[in-house]
């Protein structure tokens, strides 16, 4: 039986407000995905791309990531890794930091090669396949833009290593940095479900990474945990974590567990269309949320959308003062604070956010014909005869002899009444 | 719409390029000069139609050195339809832009015209749209305009933002519909002109409308006279018919009484007619009764003669069937006979055979004993042969064993001879041992000395390098120890330099000698320590030479010792086979080889002998057996066949008396013949009469019917004659001749009236239609005032509407804005994210309004900073592409250019949520923020040359 841990989007060095804190917060994560590994002695650890949030790594980031890995190192635990879009080597560094700690052997990074052949066995240096005593591991990078063709690829070449004999009696374990089904939730690229179906058919194990939410699908064999920690203020904190798996033959047992994070809120709240003390309203409804939602012994990620319709000069927000009102009452570290209200002067014609190009042209133009004294059932009618003028108009001159003359000169003689 | 794949060739740095495109955000990303902005300008030119510059775009456009440029897109329109757009462009000016199907590459559509048109109604644009100006002002604005659109003056600013709000419609309808109002009031004065022609001719008609009404009264009288005249004919006919009626009947009934009489007298002539035939009935009657026994006699006869017959028939068949039995009886006989014969035969053959077997028999048992004494003996002859040949064998090994260990001693020799060479030499080689042990005590002195004299070689080239120095700066006349300008250092003070550095070198020379000669000593030294290690390991390997020695020799002996008890053993053998030696074993070995081999060949000649007259006897009894049983079988079928003759024996006599009861048959048939001929007469006489009797119901039955007729016929006669005399006294003809005349004269009356009617009617119709001609034209009138009247309305509409279109676009672009203001508002708050807000007011004039405690401030764009301005036109742009377009994908060229860090990060942040409009949005930029929030990045690397 083989038994190790998946995780991936470790994202360490991302700290997108500057924030010390959140920075360390990335770190804390990945250490206690590391105390797991140590404490159930797994066979190894896989991390499933974007261990870095940057391709540029500064030294502080550097010494967490060795800080984790010499303990794992201790521990005898191996690590492999595959490139998520966040760390693979860029245009400017053909070099990048992981290869740096693959040379130094803190972790065995796997890659495809872009030539004729994409997957090459492990060479003591550089390889995408590499052969544990106990599994087959294959790192397959971030495929990017040309996703569905890489994969295609992949299995073809697998298909024939497998045909040569190339793998015997252990199970095989792909790492993806890419999306599986995600095209509308997260409006992303990535691939489709059937798409990698040819690939888990004649794998054991599809271990995903990229997209942040959790995601799995046991039949299809496709594992994504999700990242460790919030990287974005608006990713939900109370389901992030890693999984933990045991795989004997056909035999696959997984096991989703948590990581204890910072935890953040992302609220949008709409206003009343009354009157109100727009102050107190907002923080009403963030102090329930956060009694319900969040620990207390942690600042907290804050972000607010603040939207609705209000009368010029009423409800007005400034932004200074609320973040203050909140810091007095609710312990947070960072707060993001938009206000998307839109005032209105009274004399504004009212026409709803949503209504379309043509439908703007249509409101006017028909209140228009009514201000200029006709009667509700000729309104249509004239409508008609403008739109028709519109199409025809185009064309250049109209006159009473051409055919659109006619259709029109015809058209305001069937309108009974005058206006 | 949605942007799949491009490809380039020959276009700007790109020799033959392809890009994949996917949803959301594609982050094209690269070096400046690396070709991002070839990859929108593209889009541009293929799909939108932009070309950058407008002039000399061909030669900007098409790879330096090249002719002819391509680009392909593959998109997918508003209905989720796949497209391929291919536009070439080359400097020859064979140019093209096609449409094509996706599936099989067919054209859609080609020509500028059509094809910007076809891709304007795909992707969701307005027909009044253009294209270019679209894709320039909204889809993909270019870096340098993107900010300046919104510094321009308040005229520039409605010339670039008017057409894009699509209000250009209105004012050409304004003016493309003044011939339209013009014509329209042109057209209702024609209609007021023919309204007075047509009253005029109203005028002209009343007259004849008045002669009509007098007429049409005159007429009506008329008709009025010609009813009563009529009416009075009626009455007078009605009588005049009746009398006619009566007058028709008493002739009907006076032909009926003629016809009745002539009736009459044909029944009495039919009732004589049956009358006579009823005598000749009786005469018949007579004959009949006179021929009846005859007939009888001869109708039995015949019956008789009927039975004889079949009977005579029987008695022909039995006899044939006793001539068939006795043929079959005669042809068993002869078979019984023939198989009785086959039997004497096969007996006689047995009897035959069992001579011969047992002759033969006596012959095969002499042969076998005498063949079992000959194998004995080939048994013998073999086994002497075994022998012979196992100490052949034996002997022969031994010998190869012997030469074997005789070879492997003349190796062990030769090997002793070489070792022991090894231990000659050792003599000589303690002794040059000791004398390198006496070398080597001297080692470290020499090394102390190199030491030392490589020690002042250094010192001494330092000072003359010091010495040199000094004298190089004393020359200038600066001291060299003070470094200060000194009159002692010149002249005298050189010379004495010069003189110790020639001393020093000299010395440096000696020194140098005498460490080439240490040098020699300390190689010597190193070469004798390596010979003093191999001649010590030479020494250790002779102690392991000289025990192979004694290993060597032990083996030499041991192998003797094995060849003498071989030897031994050769002359054991032969001893004990009572040979004298190997040639005499030969030799006997061979002739007992030729004597074995003659003997097994005669032996198996033998053998195949006495196997085949074994065969031999085996056969000749099988055949015995064979005919044994064959007798048997006979023997069967006789029994079988005599059984079947008696049978058919007892059939014979079964058929012979059986014949017995036809006996006097002919006899019989000829004396009814006889009494046939005899009856034969009466028989005919009697069925001739019958027929004539039996006719006689018949005749007597029509006569009783024809009586009845005649009867009737009276009775009816008589009525008749009544009926006449009734009608006669009814009938006046004196009135009847009255009533005609009157009749005559009304209808006389009646015809003139009818003449003058129709003389009116004429005239009527004349005047009919010019009447109804005025009432049309009445008619007419009343419609052309109406449309007159509703003419002057239509025409005050389309003035009306006229001032309503030339209004509209104010309001319209009113509402536009503050629609796009409110958008952008909102996104401005998401990437800004301070106190301030966005306005985007009436004459597309920016505004940003920044919230200091409780006061408010209010920026033009201008006073904006950079990184302000971008972010307020980046707001803009995204809202007016969400609300003037439904094409659903946006370009955004280095939108960060100006920003700081921390605005470019909270732009890379928010990106998504601003952008969840668009199905695709591409960000064009050469600083990486984008990368870790882009799902589809496009890296480029400069192309090295």
């Amino acid at each position: 039986m083989v038994k190790f841990v998946h995780c991936a989007d470790i994202h360490l060095g991302a700290n997108p407000f500057e924030i010390e804190e959140r920075f360390e917060d990335m770190g804390k994560a990945f250490s206690q995905v590391c105390k797991f590994a140590i404490k159930e002695k797994v066979d190894f650890v896989l991390i499933a791309g974007d261990f870095f949030h940057n391709k540029t790594v500064n030294p502080r980031t550097l010494e967490q990531a060795l800080e984790e890995l010499e303990k794992l190192k201790k521990a005898n635990i191996p690590v492999f890794l595959t490139e998520g879009n966040h760390d693979m080597s860029s245009y400017t560094h053909v070099y990048s930091w992981l290869q740096f700690l693959s040379s130094r052997k803190d972790i065995i990074l796997l890659k495809t090669v872009k030539n004729d052949k994409l997957l090459n066995f492990w060479n003591g240096k550089e390889g995408a396949i590499y052969e544990h005593n106990k599994a087959y591991i294959i790192g397959l990078g971030y495929p990017g833009s040309t996703a569905s063709k890489y994969i295609q690829k992949i299995t073809d070449e697998l298909k024939q290593l497998i045909k040569d004999n190339k793998f015997i009696n252990k199970p095989i374990i792909c790492m993806l940095h890419s999306g599986i089904n995600r095209f509308v939730t997260e409006s992303m690229g990535g691939l489709k479900e059937e798409e990698i179906e040819g690939l888990t058919n004649i794998i054991n194990y599809l271990a995903l990474g990229h997209i942040h939410v959790r995601y799995e699908n046991v039949d299809k064999k496709y594992f994504n945990p999700g990242s460790v920690e919030c990287v974005r203020i608006t990713d939900n904190p109370f389901n992030k974590g890693f999984y933990f798996v045991k795989l004997e033959e056909n035999k696959l047992e997984t096991e989703f567990k948590l990581v204890k994070n910072r935890n953040s809120l992302s609220l949008s709240i709409d206003i009343p269309n009354e009157e109100i003390n727009i102050y107190d309203y907002i923080l009403e409804i963030i102090k329930k949320e956060y009694e319900e939602k969040c620990e207390k012994n942690q600042k907290i990620m804050l972000q607010i959308k603040i939207n609705g319709i209000a009368k010029s000069g009423t409800m007005e927000i400034n932004i200074q003062e609320l973040k203050k009102i909140i810091k007095n009452e609710i312990p947070v570290l960072y707060q993001d604070i938009m206000n998307l209200i839109i005032y209105v002067d009274e004399q504004e014609i009212k026409i709803s956010e949503d209504v379309s190009r043509e439908e703007i042209d249509k409101i006017v133009v028909k209140e228009k014909i009514e201000k200029a004294g006709y009667k509700k059932d000729e309104i249509d009618d004239i409508y008609n005869i403008i739109t028709l003028l519109k199409e025809c108009a185009e064309n250049g001159n109209i006159t009473i002899d051409d055919n659109n003359g006619k259709d029109i000169e015809n058209m305001l003689l069937n309108i009974s009444r005058g206006g | 719409m949605k942007i799949l794949e491009i490809e380039l060739e020959n276009v700007k740095c790109y020799k033959n390029e392809k890009f994949n495109f996917e949803n959301g955000i594609n982050f094209i990303n690269g070096l400046n000069g690396a070709g991002k902005t070839s990859i929108i300008e593209s889009i541009g030119f293929c799909l939108f139609d932009y070309k950058i510059g407008k002039t000399g775009f061909t030669s900007y456009y098409i790879r330096r050195g090249e002719k002819k440029a391509r680009v392909r897109v593959i998109f997918e329109d508003n209905e989720n339809e796949k497209y391929i757009v291919e536009r070439k462009i080359s400097t020859t000016s064979n140019n093209s832009w096609i449409v094509k199907d996706i599936e099989n590459e067919e054209e859609i559509v080609s020509g500028e015209e059509d094809v910007r048109n076809w891709i304007k109604q795909h992707i969701g644009l307005y027909k009044d749209d253009n294209l270019s100006d679209i894709y320039e002002n909204i889809i993909s604005v270019p870096q340098g305009m993107f900010t300046s659109a919104f510094l321009d003056s308040e005229k520039n600013r409605k010339a670039k933002f008017d057409p894009i709000f699509n209000l250009e419609i209105y004012r050409k309808v304004f003016l493309n519909t003044a011939s339209l109002e013009s014509g329209m009031k042109n057209k209702k004065m024609e209609i007021e002109k023919e309204l007075e022609v047509s009253k005029t001719k109203i005028e002209m008609l009343k007259n004849e409308k008045q002669e009509y009404e007098k007429i049409n009264k005159e007429m009506e009288n008329n008709k009025k006279i010609e009813n009563e005249l009529t009416e009075k004919y009626e009455k007078i006919n009605e009588i005049y018919q009746k009398e006619l009626k009566i007058k028709e009947s008493i002739k009907k009934h006076e032909d009926l009484q003629r016809e009745k009489e002539l009736k009459k007298l044909n029944i009495e002539e039919k009732i004589k007619l049956y009358e006579k035939q009823k005598e000749r009935i009786e005469l018949a009657k007579k004959a009949l009764n006179d021929n009846k026994l005859g007939y009888q006699e001869y109708i039995k006869s015949q019956k008789i003669q009927k039975e004889l017959q079949i009977k005579q028939k029987e008695y022909e068949k039995v006899k044939d069937d006793i001539r068939r039995i006795e043929k079959d009886i005669v042809s068993k006989s002869t078979f019984i006979a023939m198989k009785n014969e086959n039997i004497e035969h096969s007996k006689k053959e047995t009897e035959k055979l069992i001579i011969e077997i047992e002759k033969n028999l006596e012959d095969y048992n002499k042969n076998k004993s005498r063949i079992e004494k000959d194998l004995i003996k080939i048994e013998e002859k073999e086994n002497d042969l075994r022998t012979f040949e196992e100490a052949q064998k034996n002997i022969i090994d031994l010998k190869n064993k012997i030469n074997e260990n005789i070879l492997l001693i003349k190796t062990k020799k030769e090997l002793l001879i070489e070792k022991s060479k090894l231990i000659d030499q050792e003599e000589s080689l303690i002794k040059s041992k000791s004398e390198l042990l006496q070398l080597l005590e001297r080692k470290n002195e020499i090394e102390n000395k190199i030491k030392i004299l490589g020690e002042n070689k250094v010192k001494i080239i330092s000072t003359i390098e010091q010495l040199k120095e000094s004298k190089k700066i004393a020359k200038t006349g600066i001291c060299p120890y003070l470094k200060t300008e000194c009159i002692n250092v010149k002249g005298k003070t050189q010379e004495e330099y010069e003189s110790e550095i020639i001393k020093l070198e000299y010395d440096l020379e000696t020194l140098e000698n005498e460490i080439n000669k240490v040098d020699k000593k300390q190689k010597e030294i190193l070469k004798a320590e390596t010979m003093l290690q191999s001649a010590k390991e030479k020494l250790e390997e002779n102690k392991n030479v000289k025990k192979q020695i004694q290993i060597i020799t032990e083996n030499i002996s041991k192998l003797e010792e094995d060849n003498e008890e071989f030897n031994s053993n050769i002359l054991d053998y032969l001893k004990r086979n009572q040979i004298k030696s190997i040639e005499e074993l030969q030799e006997k070995m061979k002739i007992l080889s030729t004597s074995f081999t003659e003997l097994n060949k005669n032996y198996n000649i033998d053998k195949t002998r006495l196997e085949n007259q074994k065969n031999n006897i085996e056969n000749q009894k099988n055949k015995k057996t064979d005919f044994e049983n064959n007798i048997q079988e006979l023997n069967k079928t006789i029994k079988e066949a005599l059984k079947e003759k008696s049978i058919l024996e007892n059939d014979k006599k079964e058929y012979i008396n059986a014949t017995k009861k036809y006996i006097g048959i002919e006899n019989m048939i000829e004396e009814n013949n006889i009494n046939i001929e005899k009856n034969q007469e009466a028989y005919n006489m009697y069925i001739q009469n019958k027929n004539e009797v039996e006719k006689e119901a018949e005749i007597t039955l029509n006569i009783n019917n024809e009586k009845i007729k005649m009867k009737q016929l009276r009775e009816e006669i008589l009525d008749n004659e009544n009926e006449i005399k009734k009608l006669e006294e009814v009938y006046n003809k004196k009135d009847m001749e009255e009533n005609e005349q009157n009749l005559a004269k009304i209808k006389q009356d009646i015809t003139k009236i009818q003449t003058i009617i129709e003389t009116q009617k004429q005239r009527i119709d004349e005047l009919i239609d010019k009447v109804k001609k005025l009432e049309q034209l009445l008619q007419n009138m009343e419609k052309q005032e109406k449309y007159y009247n509703k003419y002057e309305l239509a025409i005050e509409n389309i003035s009306k509407i006229r001032q309503i279109i030339k209004q509209a676009p104010d309001d319209i672009s009113e509402i536009l804005i503050q629609k796009v203001s409110r958008k952008a508002t909102q996104i401005y708050a998401k990437i800004a994210n301070d106190n301030t807000r966005l306005e985007w007011r009436e004459k597309y004039e920016v505004i940003l309004i920044d919230n200091i405690g409780d006061t408010k401030i209010e920026k033009e764009f201008r006073q904006l900073s950079g990184g302000e301005q971008m972010s307020a036109a980046l707001a803009i742009r995204i809202a007016m592409l969400e609300i003037l377009t439904n094409v659903k994908i946006g370009i955004l060229d280095e939108p960060t250019v100006n920003m700081d860090i921390e605005r470019r990060q909270r732009l890379a942040e928010i990106i998504e949520d601003i952008g969840g409009f668009f199905t695709q949005l591409f960000i064009v930029s050469h600083d990486d923020t984008f990368n870790s929030v882009t799902e589809n990045l496009i890296q480029l690397r400069t192309k090295e040359t």
